[in-house]
């Protein structure tokens, strides 16, 4: 665990275990997940698509789908509240307030039928009692602070008039309305133009920095990930296989599939008709996982250990650096 | 709407391109149809300020006279001046009764049924579907299974049987063609609102600390209440011709009281000789029942485009 600065973490996971229940029999999501995030800290996750990212996040603030099912065991703990014990009523008041989210995807996380106007003014109404002239008001200076241009008129338009750059950032003046002491961000990128995705991210952290925020960053992408978070925790198959702060992970990865998700990113510098590396095979079928490492069938180093019993998260030379691998890579990357 | 900037000199003046009024894309049909039944309603509204005969005032000497024909013996007590004679503007029907009185005061159940009859599968059967459709698992089951068991029901048994105990008036056939509009109502709403809730937006508004009551009737209701406002149309030419059935068998309103199937009823004896009694009833159902299924279809069309543009 990284607990480099001092005092509570404002969300504390322990042993957080997802399972699904499908026609196909129960999956395991998310299994035994633990971290801690401080305030005012970036923490990245990163991992493939059905890695369990987007799961973890939503479990957090009870998001979950009906099949969902959260092990007793599990602890979530936001400044002293614990999270999962808390009913839906009591939970609300730290929806939006306190916690906010963005989604994946700002076309269908804003109401089409509403005015982007009173999708911001809603939460300002619920949980300040504002008034509604107030609330629209305090919406036009929100949808100013995203840099939206000419805020006045765009209160009073519907989410299908806007672009999706635009829609991501209503649905970040949304989430930053009640200025939330923990935003969490899923995949807020990845249905955006490349040239909109650094806007963005950048408008998130510099919300961030203003308000001193905790901030959840989901993605797929490390080089996302890179700039903007101070802990990376790597996931793969609803487990962590890797976490330390972000210099030192890219510094020094442990884990070889860290260092096959790093090369597998295209380069500028390579010269044309590179071949571009990949990482072979699929990600694990979840509802059939392999024996011991769930990397294993997939990693250039595996050993005859490594599909017999399963490495435990642990360290070695530096104690903020965990990485679940019986064989791990060593030295510079 | 997106601004197109033409010339970078104009700095701060966008020129936005305006899409097609949501009244010109309705089309010609929908317009002559909102007249028809302006004038449908407008009349039923005020046929008692009209200057009408009773409409069970029976002509002996006029009967199933054809349209056009004129009332050719004054009233027993006419001791004063002589009236005007009262030109039969349809004809009469076959008991001497004027068929344009009929026609308008027989519009006031027509619509009465027909309008009321969906609001009441509305309100109750878009609530239950809402509820099937957002809360899924048990309480879906069981309402649909309740929605299938009244769809098996044979609704001319059960209208037989609530004229039969209850008693034959226009309130309790309101009533029952409105029971059995529900099933149809709560599909339909049940099918959007499952579309819907899977949206993210939903969540989105969970996030935000919504309780369930405020996401089903802000974030939901708003979005599935035009379908099921489009799909009310259907029904109401669908319960109007179901009235006129209704009457046709003499499950409707009881007699002296004039609607449109009852109209149709009393023609079919005379078909071959005054056709006119049957017809004209007929020809009024039809173009309402025709301008309803032109309203819904147009509407249903703007609704369809404006998906197109999400």
């Amino acid at each position: 665990m990284i607990r480099r600065p001092a005092g509570l973490p404002l969300l504390s996971i322990q042993d957080l275990e997802i399972t699904i229940a499908t026609d196909h029999g129960i999956i395991r999501v998310v299994n035994h997940i633990s971290f801690d995030l401080h305030r005012g800290r970036t923490l990245g996750i990163v991992g493939e698509s059905g890695s369990g990212k987007s799961i973890l996040s939503k479990s957090i603030l009870k998001l979950l789908p009906k099949n969902a099912q959260v092990s007793c065991k599990s602890r979530i703990f936001f400044d002293g509240l614990e999270l999962n014990k808390m009913s839906s009523k009591t939970l609300n008041n730290v929806r939006g307030r306190r916690i906010a989210m963005i989604f994946q995807d700002p076309m269908s996380s804003l109401n089409p039928v509403m005015t982007i106007g009173n999708q911001i003014a809603e939460s300002l109404i619920y949980h300040f009692r504002m008034k509604k002239n107030r609330a629209q008001n305090r919406s036009v200076g929100l949808l100013k602070s995203v840099g939206i241009a000419n805020p006045e008129q765009r209160v009073r338009q519907y989410p299908h008039q806007l672009s999706g750059g635009l829609c991501q950032r209503v649905a970040i003046a949304i989430a930053l309305a009640c200025e939330p002491e923990l935003l969490i961000a899923d995949e807020p990128t990845t249905a955006l133009d490349v040239t909109v995705q650094a806007d963005i991210l950048d408008l998130l952290t510099q919300r961030q920095a203003e308000k001193n925020m905790s901030m959840i960053l989901i993605t797929h992408d490390l080089g996302v990930a890179a700039g903007r978070a101070d802990d990376i925790i790597v996931m793969y198959a609803g487990r962590i296989v890797e976490q330390a702060p972000a210099g030192q992970l890219f510094s020094t990865m442990r884990m070889p599939y860290t260092q096959a998700l790093m090369n597998s990113i295209p380069r500028l510098e390579n010269p044309p008709h590179t071949k571009q590396n990949f990482i072979k095979g699929q990600s694990p079928d979840l509802t059939n996982l392999p024996g011991g490492c769930s990397f294993a069938p997939r990693c250039s180093r595996v050993r005859k250990r490594c599909t017999r019993k399963e490495p435990p998260l642990s360290f070695d030379t530096r104690q903020d650096h965990l990485f679940a691998c019986w064989y791990p890579v060593c030295g510079a990357n | 709407m997106m601004g197109i900037m033409l010339n970078p000199d104009q700095k701060s003046k966008f020129i936005t391109v305006e899409p097609k009024s949501v009244w010109q894309k309705l089309g010609v049909s929908f317009w002559l149809s909102m007249m028809w039944i302006t004038l449908v309603v407008f009349s039923a509204v005020i046929a008692d300020l009209l200057p009408l005969p009773e409409y069970d005032y029976i002509d002996w000497m006029n009967q199933a006279s054809p349209p056009g024909s004129t009332r050719s013996i004054q009233p027993l007590n006419s001791s004063q001046a002589e009236p005007e004679p009262f030109v039969y503007l349809f004809g009469t029907d076959t008991m001497g009764r004027d068929i344009f009185t009929r026609l308008i005061f027989g519009a006031r159940v027509s619509l009465l049924v027909g309008l009321i009859t969906p609001i009441i599968g509305l309100l109750v059967g878009g609530m239950l579907g809402m509820l099937a459709g957002f809360y899924r698992g048990r309480l879906d089951t069981f309402i649909m299974a309740a929605m299938d068991t009244i769809l098996a029901f044979p609704g001319l048994v059960l209208l037989l049987a609530i004229t039969f105990y209850i008693g034959q008036n226009l309130t309790n056939i309101i009533i029952a063609l409105g029971f059995l509009t529900i099933p149809s109502f709560s599909r339909v709403a049940r099918a959007n609102t499952l579309t819907v809730s899977r949206r993210e937006f939903i969540q989105a508004s969970r996030m935000i600390g919504q309780n369930d009551f405020y996401i089903l009737i802000r974030d939901i209701l708003p979005n599935i209440i035009l379908p099921l406002i489009v799909y009310a149309l259907f029904v109401v030419s669908y319960m109007i011709v179901a009235e006129g059935t209704l009457s046709f068998l003499g499950l409707s309103v009881p007699a002296p009281d004039p609607s449109w199937g009852g109209m149709i009823a009393e023609g079919k004896e005379v078909l071959d000789q005054a056709s006119h009694v049957s017809f004209i009833p007929a020809m009024a159902l039809f173009l309402t029942v025709l301008s309803f299924n032109l309203i819904g279809d147009a509407l249903r069309g703007v609704i369809d485009s404006k998906d197109g543009q999400l």
